[in-house]
């Protein structure tokens, strides 16, 4: 049976558009699965991404990549910033449910302590996924942020 | 077969057409834009070069694919190699 490891993560990014920049505020959740030639992150909020590498930091990096990607397809084409604020949400609402229940079943393996990792831990029921959207009408460095990925517990 | 093997694209266009019939599919800058009925993916890669005729695809873009939209029966008579 593959590992596999139930995740959130936070990103925080600046995404230019057609006449706006927006900034958008991502608290999402993945399944990290071990296999042999590598790690695999695998959305279940987005549930339509995924990214994998042979160490487990390529993984994170190619899941952003392919997050990142996704955003930057969709502001090329969304007119204004009600239509990318619209598209982004749907992307992120889509569930990934059969995914969702890996996530739920490698939770439980976490709580029981079945298996761990050596991430920061977050409590599962404090931690609902969300995204925010917003207008950036005024810059600010307080909106900086480095990635952030959890094992949820 | 593990996530980092490879299926070509025009594979997995013939697996939608029979497992998700009536799916229609955007490349855009990035990637490809997949609908079928109100289910979407929105992050499937374009091959690693970018647009080509029949890319490899990493298999585990293709299990998160069938996922998502939840096909694994029937995609799994096209590729026993990931689903059986």
């Amino acid at each position: 049976m593959t590992p596999a490891y139930p995740l959130f993560f936070t990103y925080k990014d600046l995404i230019a558009g057609n006449g706006f920049f927006a900034g958008v505020i991502c608290q999402g959740r993945a399944l990290l699965t071990e296999e042999e030639e590598g790690f695999w992150m695998s959305g279940v909020n987005p549930g339509s991404i995924a990214g994998g590498g042979t160490e487990r930091e390529a993984a994170f990096r190619a899941f952003k990549e392919r997050y990142l990607s996704v955003l930057f397809d969709i502001a090329s084409e969304a007119c204004d910033f009600a239509s990318f604020k619209a598209e982004v949400e749907c992307f992120f609402e889509s569930t990934n449910d059969p995914t969702a229940a890996e996530w739920e079943n490698a939770l439980h393996k976490v709580r029981n302590g079945e298996l761990t990792l050596d991430l920061p831990k977050v409590e599962a029921a404090q931690n609902q996924p969300r995204i925010d959207v917003v207008l950036i009408e005024r810059a600010n460095p307080d909106a900086n942020a480095l990635d952030e990925i959890s094992e949820a517990a | 077969m593990s996530s980092f093997g490879t299926v070509g694209l025009q594979q997995i266009w013939e697996m939608l057409d029979d497992c998700a019939p009536g799916y229609t599919r955007k490349a855009r800058q990035h990637d490809w834009y997949i609908r079928w009925g109100a289910k979407a993916y929105f992050g499937f890669p374009l091959g690693p070069h970018g647009r080509r005729k029949n890319p490899g695809i990493q298999v585990g873009h293709v299990k998160q694919l069938v996922r998502q939209f939840d096909i694994r029966e029937c995609a799994a008579r096209h590729f026993p190699d990931l689903f059986g």
